[in-house]
């Protein structure tokens, strides 16, 4: 799914916001995550220092990215692999449908891939006629929905195993159970038959090392293994910025992006792979491709402020984190990459017009931040996305912003903030005004305009000094504070 | 132009007004930190397996590796097994003993067969590991023609032979011995525990698409004394 617009955010996160048994659903899931994630840092002593290590070699990897992407192509076509390099989403579908059409595929088997639900791969295989079958489990489910996933790592966390278990009753033929092992053993058997069966696998790509042009796939499940293993084809896509330079590297990602991802010390499975079958080996593909992916990539690298977000390892950790998308859930962003690290990206790669509002859907809590594995600055870059789209130059996000009123009330408010002196008169004011209006220390109820303030919510009284315009820290971010007051 | 002389020349412009002077972070030695080093890695190794799931059964040597492996098909009902080439133990004295027993034996590795079908109705796969990861609990196989990939994927049940010496402390101590050379010119998979998902309702299920039972033949002495 991708992103088309404020308004239709609008209207699906509220929809979303009020469906309790949804915001039910995604605790639940939240909660067991984080209680997976506990037991799994406490036994990793080098769980700070490895994200700090980790974090300089995505920083390396992005200041070196065109060296180490030449590098890797031939490193990979050296050994018969067929690198395309795609300017844009529509590039690299075709280059797959024409691969696919080519070599006369009927059915191909996906590995969870966020590049591909980024291209909108699936509808454009439809099209050409070949079947497109999800094999992780969680991207199966949604595929029989025909929902888009709506988490990056769990697709079908917006679902109870009760919700499970009537949909494989109703589109698989299958007795109703909600046993998760036993909805579990029924994807296994319908999807064997399908791995066996198709001429192409394509996957994502979690690593691509330059120096031995490896491609790293990380996976529990074991579809991973068979979209790359039992197909006579294999198309891998990945965005330009999975690229790190050495072999060695990955000792210090794998580790914490299974911890963060899934609480996991590694993944199920890591398929170091790099080319296609060669002589003597009895499986594995014929023909190898990979699709390198730009789609915006390089407008974020051109930014100093948002190239970090390119250090994304997509482990889903904000996600889990963020109050936000735990109250509305993956689709009502309407992005292929909802929650905090999606706000960020999402403008990038769908456009200004199309996702542009995304930035503004955050609370700046900073959970994100304290959570991602590589240190991403998520509120900053937020904060920077919110300034370009609405006074830096280019494209504005089409927001229908604040009323009037309120805009002029925060921009008053901004002029008056660079002015101590002028805070402290106003706000000892404002507590002479308001004071009349006080009952047992609590407003309860306020006239006019502020009555739309009072009808939700119980303000504490002020007190006489309770309003100090001068900052503890000296006013080091007032030039901050003034930005956020102007949006 | 080309989509990547293209790319790359955006890359180029984007980061030529802040380009970092130095050309690679060196890495602090203290990077590589093992937490756990020291301790005893054949238990070390034996507690993460079980703690994912996996079963670790202990042979002092290849004669008894074969009598394990043999009472193993007995006590789970494999009915056939399917055996690779260049395993450490006699793969000849192997398949002599399991058939034997009733268990019907399928030898790939040979590039005439197919695996997929070889494999589709096999029971369990028997391969060895090159490494292990002790405080994972991960085995390390590369791939290699006389070892198809589809022997450790496509079997219900995975036996994986280990010489206790292939026990690594970390992670990184595991990509060192593999080394840039050899991931250049084979593939790999590093195996932790079987199959596995949380997809539904975040509860871990065990046996998705890959082999629902991993047992790990750990052969050798015990050779790491606790320090």
């Amino acid at each position: 799914m991708l992103p088309s617009g404020p308004d239709a955010f609008y209207a699906a996160s509220n929809r979303a916001a009020a469906d309790t048994e949804l915001n039910r659903k995604l605790e639940n899931a939240s909660a067991r995550h984080f209680e997976h994630l506990a037991v799994a840092k406490k036994e990793f002593a080098a769980y700070e220092s490895e994200r700090d290590v980790a974090r300089r070699i995505k920083e390396d990897s992005i200041q070196r990215l065109d060296q180490l992407l030449a590098e890797l192509k031939d490193r990979l076509e050296q050994r018969g692999v067929k690198v395309f390099f795609a300017q844009d989403a529509a590039a690299a579908r075709d280059y797959i449908v024409k691969v696919a059409q080519t070599a006369g595929v009927k059915r191909v088997v996906k590995g969870k891939s966020m590049a591909t639900e980024e291209i909108a791969l699936n509808p454009a295989l439809e099209q050409a006629g070949i079947e497109a079958v999800e094999t992780d489990l969680g991207e199966y489910i949604v595929q029989l929905r025909r929902e888009p996933p709506s988490h990056i790592i769990t697709p079908a966390i917006h679902l109870s195993k009760e919700d499970i278990g009537q949909l494989f009753a109703q589109k698989l033929g299958v007795g109703y159970t909600a046993d998760p092992s036993a909805l579990t053993a029924v994807a296994r058997e319908r999807l064997r038959d399908k791995f066996l069966n198709a001429e192409m696998g394509i996957t994502g790509v979690n690593f691509a090392v330059a120096e031995t042009g490896t491609l790293v796939i990380v996976e529990n499940e074991g579809n991973g293994r068979f979209c790359t293993t039992t197909p006579g084809i294999h198309v891998a896509v990945m965005g330009i910025e999975k690229v790190i330079p050495k072999f060695e590297d990955l000792s210090h990602f794998l580790e914490i992006l299974a911890r963060t991802a899934t609480g996991q010390r590694l993944t199920a499975y890591t398929s170091f792979l790099n080319g296609p079958r060669r002589e003597g080996d009895s499986d594995g593909p014929r023909e190898m491709h990979l699709v390198v992916l730009d789609n915006g990539r390089t407008r974020m690298l051109a930014d100093p402020v948002l190239r970090e977000a390119l250090y994304c390892l997509r482990c889903g950790a904000c996600l889990n984190a963020c109050p936000v998308y735990r109250h509305i859930g993956g689709h009502a962003y309407q992005s292929a990459y909802p929650g905090p690290i999606g706000a960020i990206v999402s403008p990038s790669l769908f456009g200004t017009a199309a996702a542009g509002h995304l930035p503004f859907a955050s609370t700046l809590c900073g959970a994100c931040k304290e959570v991602c594995p590589v240190r991403i600055d998520i509120p900053r870059i937020l904060l920077h996305l919110r300034w370009k789209m609405t006074e830096g130059e280019g494209e504005k996000v089409a927001w229908p912003l604040a009323p009037a009123r309120v805009r002029a009330a925060a921009g008053l408010f901004a002029r008056a903030a660079r002015y101590p002196a002028l805070m402290r008169i106003a706000g000892r004011m404002g507590a002479l005004m308001l004071k009349p209006f006080a009952r047992d220390g609590y407003l309860r109820r306020m006239p006019g305009p502020f009555s739309a303030w009072t009808r939700v919510r119980d303000f504490p009284a002020p007190v006489a000094d309770g309003v100090d315009g001068a900052r503890p820290d000296g006013g080091s971010q007032g030039e901050e504070a003034s930005r956020i007051s102007k949006l | 132009m080309s989509a990547f002389h293209n790319i790359v020349s955006r890359i180029r412009a984007g980061l030529s007004n802040d380009r970092a002077p130095e050309p690679r972070v060196t890495l602090p030695e203290d990077a590589q930190i093992s937490a756990i080093a020291g301790r005893d890695l054949r238990a070390q190794f034996i507690a993460a397996l079980t703690g994912v799931g996996g079963k670790a059964i202990e042979a002092a040597d290849e004669t008894s590796a074969v009598d394990k492996i043999a009472e193993l098909v007995q006590t789970a009902g494999l009915r056939s097994a399917a055996l690779g080439e260049g395993i450490t133990v006699d793969a000849e004295a192997l398949a002599q003993r399991l058939s034997r027993d009733g268990c019907r034996i399928a030898r790939v590795g040979n590039s005439a067969v197919n695996p997929g079908d070889a494999l589709s109705a096999i029971d369990a796969g028997i391969v060895e590991a090159d490494y292990a990861i002790a405080p994972t609990g991960t085995l390390v196989l590369i791939g290699q023609p006389t070892r198809p990939r589809s022997l450790s994927l496509l079997p219900p049940t995975n036996v994986v032979l280990l010489r206790a010496s292939r026990i690594l402390p970390e992670l990184a101590a595991a990509l060192r011995a593999v080394g840039p050379q050899t991931i250049a010119a084979h593939p790999m998979v590093m195996v932790t525990g079987p199959s596995r998902t949380a997809d539904i309702e975040k509860r871990i299920v065990i046996g998705v698409h890959g082999p629902k039972e991993l047992y790990v033949v750990i052969i050798g002495e015990r050779c790491c004394r606790p320090v």
